[in-house]
Order: C-alpha cells, then sequence, then structure tokens
C-alpha cells in the first residue's frame, strides 16, 4: 500500500505517469491534504538524496585529502610504512598494457566514474589517486605504495607532464584474486603469487597515459613471505576473455630495515678477536676502542725513522722534512690550550736530537760546548718554521742547533679550541764535550753497591745532565705527548695504509640512520666487505646515496674495480626509503657526526696521554726523591762500613784513633798500667797521607803521687785512612800499624737467579746484622757477584717483580759464597712486606731508611703495573689494529712502543 | 510543483579537492572562534556541501572567492550552533552575513540536512542508489549494473523499497523539523 502509492508519488514526479493518470492524480491531490503532505515528503527526500551525494563528494575530498597527507607523514616518519618483507618492482612501460578498446570521451562528468568502467578487476574497489605534476607516493588500501615521480608517464609517446590521475586496483588475497576473475597461470604452469595489482593513468580529461620508461613507477608491495625467484609478471589478456602472465622480470628486494643497535659495522673479525681477548663486551666501550684507532694511522706515520749512526760520521741524516711553503696566514697563538710538541712527546726529542746531532770537529777542538736556545714556528700543520738562535753559544754549535731543528719531523701542532693552531717553541740544545761516549758513565764507580735510582738509557747519554735541565724549561713540557691530533683535521693526512676512518662508520651506525639503507642486515653484510676494500670512497658511495637502491650502488662499486661487490649487485636490493625527505638532512648529520667524533677521538686521546703524563711526572718527581735518599743511603752505608771497619781494626791493632786516648790502649805503649792520661799532640788528618808520625803525650801519675811526664814519639800508620781505602775496593786488604798486622777479609758473595728474563726487575738486598745501614745489590741478567765483610754477618733478600707479581727469596747469616742459582718464590705483596720487615727486625739497630726503599719498591711496583699496562695495551691495540684495518701492514717493531721501552730499560 | 530534471548533474569535484586542501586553515580559524575540532570538521563539511550546492543554482552569482564564501558560512554555521547551545554570544553575526547568505534558502538546507541525517539510517545500497538517481542522474541500468543488480527494473522497485523507507524514517522525525513551504 505504502510502496504503492510511492510508486505512484514518484512516477508522477518523474513525468513517467501517461496524461490521463497525471490529471487523475492532480485531482486526487488537491483534494487530499494527506496526499500533497506525502508528495512533500517525497520531494524532500529526493533533495536530501541530492543533497547526499554532494556530501559524499565532499567526504571523498575528505578521504583524499587525508590519505595524501597520511602518505605525506608516512614517508617522513616512515613507521608506518614498516611492511614486513616487501618487493619492489620497477615498472617499465610495458607492464600493464592498454588492453582497454573504448575510448574515453574528452568530457566526462566526472573522470572517475568515466574510468571505473574500465578497470580490469571487476568487480573489485577501484581507487584513484591525483598526482600532481610533481608527483607524489601514495598508499593503497592494502599497503602497497605507489610513487609516482614527475615525467612518469608519456602521453601519445611525447613526456607527460601534469596532473594525472592514477587508477589503482589491487588482488592481494586469494579471495580478491578469485573475485576478479583472474588466474595464476602463465603458460602451461601454475604460478604461485604473492598478489596482484593493475595501474593505470590518466590525464584529468580522460586520457590514457602510459608509463615513460626511462622514469618509471616504483611500486612497493609488502608480502608475507619473501621467496626467491619472485618475479614481475605482465598480464595479457587474451582472446577467449582469461589471462595470461608473461614477461617475468626479477623484482628488486627491499632490504628489511633492522635497529641500528642490532647491527655490526665493525671490521670483520673485531668483535670475536675481541671475545677472544675477553675484551669489554658493552658496546659503547667497543665503540670507544674503535675510535680510538681514528689516527692510529698518524701516529705511525709520524714516528720518525732517522737513522743516525752513533759514530758520527758525517752522513747527512734521513729525516722527513717537515719543511713546506712557509705559510703566514695563521695568527701565532700565544698561550694555547696544547702547546705543539714533538711527535711521541719529549723523550722522543730527546733521542731525535742526540741521535741528529752531529757535533762540529772544530767546535771539539776548540772545547766550545754549551746550551743553544732555538725558537720556531710550528704551523696548523705541524711545520716548522722561522727557526732562530734565542741565546747563542757559537756561530758553529747556533748552525748544528738549527740544522737539528730545520731537520725535524712535523710536530703536532698546538691545539686551542679543539683546533689546530700556529705557536711559537722554544727548545735548547746542549752540547757538552765532558763524557765522550754514550756509555761512558757506567763504569763509575768501583763499589760494587747500587743504590739509588737506575739511571736509564737516556740519562746517560753525553748530554744527560744539560739535557734533563734543558727539557723542563720547555714550555711544551706540561703537556706532553698529546697524541697526534692535528691529522683528525686534515683529511689527506699521509697515511702509510689505506684505511676507513672509524669515525666514519660511528657516525652512522646511530639510530638516527634507523630506516635508512645503511640499517639493514643487506648493507651490515656489505660494510665487511667494504672494510675489506679499505678505500672510504667506496664507504661514501653508500653512506652519500641514501635513497638509491643499493644495488646499484653495488654497481658502482664494481666498476670502480671491487669485483667481488658483484655479487652483492646480484642481489637485487632496493632501497629503504628513497622518498624520505630527511635523507638530506641525515647525510649533514653524518658528515657533522664525522666530525664530532674525531673531536671525540682527540679528546680521548689527550686524556689518556694526560693521565700518562701525570703518571710519568708522578714517578720522575718520585724517582728524583729516591734517587736522593738512596744516594744518601749509598754514602752512609758506605761510611758506617768504614767506620765499622777502623773500629775494628784500631782495635784489633791496639791503636785508638780517638781523642782521648784510650788508656787500656795506651798502657802497654808506657808500660805502665795506671793513673795515666794521654793527650794528642799535633794535626790528625786522615786525609792527607797514609803514613804520619803522631806525638802523644802522656802524664802519668806515679804511685807516690809524683808526676811523671814522658814524651814518646809514636810513628803509626793512618790507619783510618788505610781502612778507608780498602774498604772502598772491598777486597781483603791488610793495614799494618805498630808492628802488628790487620786483615779485613772480604768475601765474595756470588749467587744467579734463575730464569732472569721471567722477571721485570730484580733486587737484591744485603742486610749486614752490624751496620745500620743495608746494601742494593747490582747485578747483571740476575747474576750477582759481590763481597762481603768478613766480619759482618748478612742477612740477603731477592725480590723479583714480574707482571705485578712478587717472587721472594731470602737467607740469613751469611758470609759469602757462591749460593747458585736460586729459584724465587711468588709471593703475595703482604707477605713479602712482612719478609722484609722480619729481615730487619733481627738487625742490632733499627733501619731508619729502609722504609724509604721500601715506599720505593712499592711504588716501583705500582709503576710496573702502570708500565705494564701500557705494554699490554700496546701489545693489544698492536694486535687488534689489524683486524681494525685489514689494509695494515705491521711495521718493523722496532717503532713499536718506543716510548714505554726507552723509560723502563732498566733492568738490573 | 517542479520535476526534478532527469539530465546527469555535471559537477565539478576537483573544486572540492582544492577547497579541502585548506582544512587546516579553516581549523585554525573556527578553533580560534572557541570551537572544538570535531565539530570544526562537521561544520567544515556542511559549509562546503552548501557551496556545493549554491554552485548548482543557476541563479547563484559568487563574488568573493571560493575559499571566503566557505569560511564565512563556517563562521556563520559555528554561531548558528553555537546560539542554539546558547553558549556563545550572538550579537554581530546578522549583518556580517546577509549579503551572502539567504536567509530562506539557508533555512531549508538546514532542514534537508536533518533529513539527509534521517536518510543514514537507510542500508548502504540503499543510500548509494537513491544518491546516483538523484544526486548523479545515472540512469538506471547504470546503477543496476553498479550496485549489483540484475537489471534496471529490479533497480527501480528497489528504489521504490527506498524511497518508501525513507519515508517511513522521515516520518519518525518530530513533525516541526519537516519543511514545510511558505504559504
Amino acid at each position: 500500500m505504502q510502496l504503492e502509492s510511492t510508486k505512484i508519488i514518484d512516477r508522477y514526479l518523474s513525468g513517467e505517469l501517461s496524461a490521463s493518470d497525471h490529471t487523475a492524480f492532480e485531482e486526487r491531490l488537491k483534494s487530499s491534504e494527506k496526499l500533497q503532505k506525502e508528495v512533500e515528503v517525497h520531494q524532500v527526500i529526493q533533495e536530501a538524496a541530492i543533497r547526499a551525494s554532494v556530501r559524499a563528494d565532499v567526504q571523498h575530498a575528505a578521504r583524499r585529502y587525508k590519505l595524501n597527507r597520511i602518505i605525506k607523514w608516512g614517508a617522513a616518519g616512515l613507521g608506518i610504512i614498516a611492511v614486513i618483507v616487501s618487493t619492489t618492482i620497477w615498472m617499465s612501460s610495458s607492464s600493464e598494457k592498454n588492453h582497454r578498446q573504448e575510448q574515453i570521451p574528452t568530457i566526462a562528468l566526472s573522470v572517475i566514474e568515466q574510468l571505473n568502467p574500465t578497470a580490469d578487476f571487476n568487480p573489485l574497489p577501484i581507487q584513484y589517486f591525483s598526482v600532481p605534476k610533481e608527483g607524489d607516493v601514495f598508499l593503497s588500501d592494502q599497503s602497497v605504495l605507489l610513487s609516482i615521480p614527475p615525467k612518469a608517464f608519456l602521453l601519445k609517446d611525447k613526456v607527460y607532464y601534469g596532473e594525472a590521475v592514477v587508477q589503482f586496483q589491487e588482488a592481494m588475497k586469494a579471495n580478491e584474486i578469485v573475485k576478479a576473475g583472474l588466474n595464476t597461470m602463465a603458460g602451461d604452469d601454475l604460478l604461485e603469487t604473492q598478489g596482484m595489482f593493475s595501474i593505470h593513468a590518466y590525464t584529468p580529461e580522460g586520457e590514457e597515459l602510459a608509463i615513460n620508461p626511462s622514469v618509471g613507477v616504483y611500486v612497493q608491495v609488502p608480502v608475507n613471505e619473501y621467496k626467491d625467484g619472485m618475479e614481475l609478471y605482465d598480464f595479457v589478456k587474451l582472446d577467449d576473455g582469461t589471462g595470461d602472465w608473461q614477461n617475468p622480470r626479477a623484482l628488486s628486494k627491499i632490504p628489511l630495515p633492522v635497529d641500528m643497535k642490532n647491527l655490526d659495522f665493525y671490521p670483520e673479525g673485531y668483535q670475536t678477536k675481541l671475545d677472544k681477548l675477553k675484551w669489554k663486551r658493552r658496546k659503547s666501550k667497543r665503540d670507544s676502542l674503535y675510535l680510538s684507532f681514528e689516527d692510529y694511522c698518524a701516529e705511525q706515520a709520524v714516528v720518525p725513522t732517522p737513522t743516525i749512526n752513533a759514530t758520527q760520521t758525517k752522513s747527512e741524516p734521513v729525516v722527513i722534512s717537515p719543511r713546506r711553503p712557509i705559510n703566514t696566514q695563521g695568527m701565532i697563538v700565544q698561550f694555547p690550550d696544547f702547546d705543539a710538541q714533538f711527535p711521541g712527546g719529549s723523550t722522543m726529542m730527546k733521542k731525535y736530537v742526540y741521535d741528529a746531532c752531529i757535533y762540529p770537529e772544530s767546535a771539539i777542538e776548540k772545547g766550545i760546548s754549551g746550551t743553544a736556545y732555538v725558537s720556531m714556528e710550528v704551523d696548523e700543520f705541524g711545520f716548522i718554521s722561522n727557526e732562530r738562535i734565542e741565546r747563542s753559544i757559537h756561530r758553529l754549535l747556533d748552525d748544528e742547533a738549527l740544522r737539528i731543528v730545520r731537520n725535524m719531523p712535523r710536530w703536532i701542532p698546538a691545539q686551542n679550541n679543539g683546533q689546530s693552531v700556529r705557536s711559537r717553541a722554544i727548545i735548547p740544545i746542549s752540547f757538552s764535550l765532558d763524557q765522550p761516549t754514550r756509555k761512558g758513565k757506567q763504569a763509575e764507580t768501583g763499589l760494587n753497591l747500587m743504590i739509588g735510582p737506575i739511571p736509564s738509557k737516556l740519562e746517560n747519554t753525553p748530554r744527560s745532565s744539560t739535557q734533563k735541565e734543558a727539557l723542563e724549561i720547555i714550555p711544551q713540557d706540561e703537556a706532553l705527548e698529546q697524541l697526534v691530533g692535528d691529522s683528525i683535521a686534515n683529511e689527506d693526512t699521509p697515511c702509510s695504509f689505506p684505511h676507513i676512518s672509524p669515525s666514519k662508520v660511528l657516525a652512522f651506525w646511530k639510530p638516527t640512520f634507523n630506516n635508512t639503507n645503511l640499517a639493514t642486515r643487506e648493507f651490515e653484510r656489505r660494510m665487511k666487505a667494504i672494510h675489506r676494500t679499505c678505500n672510504d670512497a667506496v664507504l661514501k658511495k653508500y653512506t652519500s646515496q641514501l635513497s638509491k637502491p643499493i644495488s646499484e650502488i653495488d654497481h658502482e662499486v664494481v666498476n670502480m674495480g671491487y669485483s667481488d661487490f658483484g655479487s652483492f649487485a646480484k642481489e637485487q636490493v632496493g632501497a629503504v626509503n628513497p622518498n624520505n625527505p630527511h635523507l638530506e638532512n641525515i647525510k649533514a648529520f653524518y658528515e657533522k657526526g664525522i666530525v664530532a667524533l674525531r673531536e671525540q677521538a682527540k679528546k680521548d686521546k689527550n686524556w689518556e696521554q694526560q693521565l700518562r703524563n701525570k703518571w710519568d711526572k708522578h714517578l720522575s718527581e718520585l724517582r728524583s726523591a729516591h734517587s736522593r735518599a738512596t744516594k744518601e743511603q749509598q754514602e752512609k752505608s758506605k761510611r758506617d762500613e768504614i767506620t765499622y771497619n777502623q773500629q775494628r781494626t784500631v782495635q784489633k791493632l791496639g791503636l785508638s784513633n780517638q781523642r782521648r786516648i784510650n788508656p787500656v790502649a795506651a798502657y802497654p805503649q808506657f808500660g805502665r798500667t795506671i793513673g795515666f792520661t794521654a793527650r794528642r799532640s799535633g794535626g790528625y788528618n786522615c786525609d792527607r797521607s797514609v803514613r804520619r808520625i803522631i806525638m802523644y803525650q802522656a802524664s802519668l801519675r806515679s804511685s807516690q803521687n809524683q808526676a811523671v811526664i814522658q814524651k814518646r814519639k809514636i810513628e803509626r800508620v793512618n790507619v783510618a785512612q788505610e781502612v778507608k781505602n780498602g774498604t772502598s775496593k772491598r777486597e781483603t786488604f791488610t793495614v799494618t800499624s805498630n808492628g802488628k798486622t790487620r786483615t779485613i777479609a772480604y768475601n765474595s758473595l756470588s749467587f744467579e737467579v734463575g730464569n732472569p728474563e721471567k722477571y721485570d726487575r730484580i733486587f737484591a738486598y744485603v742486610f749486614p746484622h752490624q751496620l745500620e745501614s743495608y746494601q742494593l745489590l747490582k747485578g747483571n741478567n740476575g747474576e750477582f757477584t759481590t763481597s762481603l765483610n768478613n766480619d759482618i754477618i748478612y742477612d740477603i733478600c731477592i725480590v723479583g717483580i714480574s707482571d705485578g707479581a712478587y717472587f721472594y727469596f731470602q737467607k740469613q747469616t751469611l758470609k759469602g759464597g757462591d749460593l747458585g742459582s736460586i729459584e724465587l718464590k711468588k709471593t703475595s705483596e703482604s707477605k713479602l712486606d712482612a719478609s722484609i720487615l722480619q729481615l730487619n727486625s733481627k738487625r742490632t739497630t733499627k733501619p731508619t731508611s729502609i722504609s724509604i726503599d721500601l715506599a720505593w719498591i712499592k711504588a716501583e711496583k705500582k709503576y710496573f703495573k702502570e708500565i705494564n699496562r701500557r705494554k699490554e695495551m700496546t701489545q693489544f691495540r698492536e694486535k687488534v689494529v689489524t683486524v681494525v684495518y685489514p689494509c695494515y701492514e705491521a711495521r718493523e717493531s722496532e717503532s713499536t712502543g718506543v716510548l714505554e721501552e726507552d723509560d723502563n730499560s732498566f733492568n738490573i | 510543483m517542479t520535476q526534478i530534471s532527469r539530465k546527469p548533474i555535471d559537477r565539478d569535484t576537483s573544486e572540492l579537492h582544492t577547497l579541502y586542501k585548506k582544512w587546516p586553515d579553516v581549523k585554525r580559524y573556527l578553533r580560534s572562534l572557541g570551537c572544538n575540532s570535531t565539530d570544526a570538521e562537521d561544520i567544515f563539511q556542511e559549509a562546503l556541501v552548501l557551496f556545493a550546492r549554491k554552485r548548482t543554482q543557476s541563479d547563484f552569482d559568487l563574488t568573493v572567492e571560493p575559499f571566503h564564501y566557505v569560511k564565512n558560512t563556517c563562521k556563520f554555521l559555528w554561531y548558528n550552533q553555537s546560539r542554539k547551545e546558547s553558549k556563545h554570544r550572538t550579537s554581530e553575526i546578522n549583518d556580517s552575513f546577509t549579503e551572502e547568505i539567504d536567509d530562506a534558502w539557508f533555512e531549508k538546507e538546514q532542514q534537508l540536512a536533518l533529513i539527509e541525517k534521517a536518510l543514514l539510517k537507510l542500508g548502504e545500497k540503499c543510500q548509494q542508489l537513491l544518491q546516483l538517481f538523484y544526486g548523479k542522474g545515472w540512469s538506471m541500468t547504470d546503477i543496476a549494473k553498479k550496485i549489483g543488480l540484475r537489471n534496471d527494473k529490479v533497480a527501480k522497485a528497489q528504489k521504490y523499497r527506498c524511497l518508501t523507507k525513507a519515508k517511513e524514517e522521515v516520518q519518525k522525525l518530530r513533525p516541526d523539523t519537516l519543511f514545510t513551504p511558505k504559504a
């Protein structure tokens, strides 16, 4: 009933009623108010339907606006388009050929509606994207990403540059494929499909566009599972209405973005090597270790290798010339943060100057010596210029000093605010003639007592004393050995081996680079290969072309001559997100990151170096304190023994050298037994002559209380002097005086420590029971020979230090002899201390200075730890560097670790 | 009584797309007037509908930029709405709109919007059918194909069913919301 009236009203309103029916209805309308109302409602509904369709248009516009926005945002944020595994397809012009016959009317009611019937996959939903002429990126309902670059289409074989409408359909799921009536046959073969799609492009007027083969359209299809051998097929409609898939082409696989923190861009074997060496596992630690190799190359390159004969022939020293065109551009910085310094620090400079110096013969003849001060400018690159004499000695020596300075290798430039700057440096160069040979000092003392600082090789050099003083004047002594920093700023630092700077790797190994080509397993594998090339140009290819498909870069690298990248190129790996607008920013970020990391590397090195310098300074203070103390101790020990011997001798000979003659001793000379005093007359000088006559005046008192004065002249040997001389030689000697003979016997004591090479240092002490002082024995390669006073009982203790462990041996109440080979037993530090204290407790008098020595041993022990640490570090770095820089070849071992070796070459 | 012409309605949607791109501006504008973002979008879409409807009128002579028209309409709609909710002041509205907004027409559109809402209660297919037939002026044959009906006759029968249903829905509305032509 209702329906019937609706029908009539509708037909009436749309003029479908016949003329008679129409009049009849109008008649009814006039009479029935209810009908009027109903017609009204009908009209209103019609109008509302029109309005609804307008609203639908508006909502369509809204959807499209939002979709475009999402894609824009998605492209920026990337997280949204994180497809699990995606396949990329580069469409070429031939794909999806137009197989429609009908011509689309040039003027359509709406392009979209006109295009609808042309869709391939009816009745699947059709999606339209309007592409501005600049191109755009779209995301379909099922996450297929379409990227349409400008000029991607051809209109009648000409490049079309303008707005386009893209009609897109997708059949990704099996039910959709079935619904669209599609098959998966390629000829007679059945294909396994991960989805189908159809793309058509039209001008806004509805003219069909073809794909421009030279530009192409980028389509990214998400698939559930990436299978090898997946290819892109073209659909060709056959006459029978079915289709065939033909012309398969390889797909490029989009690398799966992986979080940076799960990737490993270290050189191959770095991790395993460190694991093997049981090095710290934390990535931050490993990063900073890796970064510490940043200027390893420079470190190596700067080590000068002057080979000058010690015999001082006139041959020109072979040195790396630091001279270059004088650059006066930079201002000289008066007080830089870090002074310029000789590569390797003052120690290396000492060595360098020593080796490079040729004492002019005419100066030797004339006996000229002294210290010349040479000043020079060190520019930002470490080159030396404007050298001149500040304090002159003699023209001959001035010239030599200048020559030495001019031939110096490149310096490490001064640093100010983290930048290399020009600065001035003054170095004193001493010429001295007192000791003709390098080893002159060693045979100096005959006494086999060696207490005190063990002279380092350098202190044995002819100029030892003056140079030591001189080096303290050098301003850069404070900021010693601040390591080669300049290479950092200088891209073109000459490097003896090709390498990839750690900073360039670490700079992109950051979360910022997530979701780029670099944050993929694919690039991880390539990175290992890049490390092997040692060519940072290869790395740059990848880091500077983030939007390029990886396989294209692979090809470029193959063209650079690295054919092993060919296998990578075959993988057809695409780009992660070529449309990411942030790629440019990221690139800038990368460049900045490199600089920052280099700064960091520099800072770390300086810090490390400062620590070392502090250590060294502390130690050298300690050493000089100890040196003073031991010198005193040595003197004291000698004095003590002399005194002891003198006393014993005088006693044995029945003499007295005391001012007041011992009555008991004087008695036999006077033949009386009681009551006399003896006064010495005349001088008593031990030093002038060995024999002299001493007049003793004795006043004797008789029992009758009568004074009898007798004067007797006694000629006697200056026993004291004899003993002193004898004791210094530490050989058995005889003193004759007053008709009596006294022999002071020295027994030889010898022993050798087994496996001396096991120990870094061996200390051997003898503790005389009767004396306050003690002796540190001097040995050579674990062999010790000394002589002990027969009158004295000794204890001996031997301490070996090796890698921070202590080895100990002790023997009490010795009188000499050959102890043979002694094996030291391992002991703990506290036990060692206790043993030494216990030895000393048995002494008649408590030693006062032993504590200094013990403190010294402790300091030495500590220092040994430090030195060992440094040695280990050097060795460790030697081991690791071959992994870090695959193209690095170890240099001759002599140039490695020179610093440490020189400082500590004091095996007893 | 006028008949609704059966000739296809040629509507250019590109203008709508262009206008929609201004949405952030409008949103900001409406927010500045104290409108929340959900309402703002409704108002904006309503304004676009009004603009599109006005566009189809033969006597419509646009004196300002389409965007300004839409923006002003938004403003008007917002004040209208807030007046109903009697939350906001209403003083300066009328004088600034008299030129552009035809009151009677606007009133009518308001009513239609309500009917339109009622139509939303119809099934998806009904809505589509009515929109395509009346709004886009498609032929029954095309509509049948599009919606997936056997032929135009079935489509037509379906249309009657839809209209009847629509009437029922409209009846459910309060009587005063129904549009009554002026005497």
